[in-house]
């Protein structure tokens, strides 16, 4: 939701033309911020503080182009990147080690019947 | 990667020379790093941490340029970032390996335990065709003996079991208890065919006689034709603990014993042949079939 709320500036700024951020790379953030989204990072605390930090910091990048502060923001839209990666990342990781503890404890349960 | 790899530690000396200068976040990057290197990551996400190794390059390069700047801050939060992303890829990636050794194991754990219950199934189905064997040869030496001994006399079922049925005149004399010589040819082809049943069937040898004279006289007379056939038996390799003799007088009359050809059949020795088996499961009496509970 953030993610497409994020793209109306995206597009009005290039549309004017007064913003310097690539594309390709806001493109990238927002796919970041939507797959840690789709995994269900809101779910698990840490990941869900790194997506928001994400989120925050795609919107300052962009305030940052807009006011024509390039360096900045460039460097706020890489920071938002990997805040984004990471949380996608914790979520999987997380979400791994919960079906590696459901699978554990489903053949435990199989073999003690048998 | 050679080359960054050779570049780290220089960079990481040269900082270290000015580490009163380097930023919070630089110092929070290096650690990260240096934990990420010396975690799992370090064999399972080999990509992911060389990425880290490169982005903590770029902080060390900004602190190296100007300490404590923006950029030395912004890149060293890349960088940690990058160093905790290749954590979580591991930590992703060993629950998955060891999901994948646990499934493993367990479908060696399946097919040991199949492979058990096979051959325990192959054992037992070998047992049952044996005993199944066993019952079919113990059936025809049944049925043989059977058919042997009703070429010797009598033959009949009743409740006490198969019970062949010798005339006491063949055997007998008048009011003797030795057996006659052509008695003990006939006999000798019983003791064959008795030896012929399972070692589990018993013979109860039971003498009758007619009603002349006394019961007591007839009483001891019947129990001693009994002992004496019983003694033939055994002599002809009948094993003696099968054997039950017992003199039952002429209480049991089969017919009248008011005509001679009546008295002849009272006069008797009857061999009544018990198989646990078949005593085990009578012929049930009740033509439904269905067993009295009471």
């Amino acid at each position: 939701m953030h993610a497409v709320k994020v793209l109306v500036p995206v597009i009005a700024l290039a549309g004017c033309g007064s913003a310097e951020l690539p594309r390709a790379a806001v493109a990238d953030t927002e796919a970041e911020i939507v797959a840690a989204q789709t995994v269900g990072a809101e779910n698990h605390p840490r990941a869900a503080l790194h997506l928001k930090q994400a989120r925050d910091q795609l919107a300052s990048a962009l305030k940052l182009a807009e006011d024509g502060e390039e360096e900045l923001a460039r460097m706020t839209l890489e920071r938002a990147r990997v805040d984004a990666e990471l949380a996608l990342a914790l979520t999987r990781e997380a979400e791994a080690e919960r079906q590696a503890r459901l699978t554990l404890q489903e053949i435990a349960g199989a073999e003690a019947q048998q | 990667m050679k080359t960054t790899l050779f570049l780290l530690p220089a960079a990481i000396a040269l900082a270290a020379c000015a580490s009163e200068q380097a930023s919070s976040q630089l110092k929070t990057a290096r650690s990260d790093y240096r934990e990420a290197k010396n975690s799992p990551a370090s064999q399972l996400e080999l990509v992911a941490l060389d990425e880290a190794q490169q982005a903590l390059e770029k902080a060390e390069a900004a602190h190296a340029e100007d300490p404590g700047s923006y950029q030395e801050k912004s890149l060293a939060y890349v960088a940690s970032h990058r160093a905790r992303i290749a954590m979580a890829k591991a930590g992703e990636a060993d629950a998955k390996l060891t999901v994948q050794e646990a499934q493993e194991r367990h479908q060696q754990y399946q097919t040991a335990l199949l492979e058990a219950q096979r051959a325990a199934l192959e054992h037992t189905s070998k047992d049952l065709e044996q005993e199944r064997r066993a019952r079919l040869e113990a059936e025809k030496r049944t049925a043989a003996a059977m058919a042997s001994l009703e070429e010797l006399g009598r033959v009949q079922q009743d409740d006490r079991g198969t019970v062949l049925t010798l005339s006491g005149s063949v055997l007998f004399a008048t009011g003797e208890s030795e057996l006659l010589p052509t008695a003990r040819q006939r006999l000798d082809s019983v003791a064959q065919s008795l030896a012929d049943f399972d070692s589990d069937v018993t013979f109860k040898i039971e003498g009758h006689t007619d009603s002349r004279g006394t019961d007591e006289f007839n009483q001891e007379l019947s129990r001693k034709r009994a002992q004496s056939v019983a003694d033939y038996l055994v002599s002809r390799g009948v094993d003696q603990s099968r054997i039950q003799t017992v003199g039952m007088g002429e209480s049991q009359p089969v017919t009248t014993n008011d005509t001679p050809e009546g008295r002849a059949n009272n006069r008797r020795v009857e061999i009544v042949i018990q198989d646990p088996d078949q005593l085990r499961n009578p012929m049930p009496q009740d033509q439904s079939g269905i067993p009295d509970d009471r």
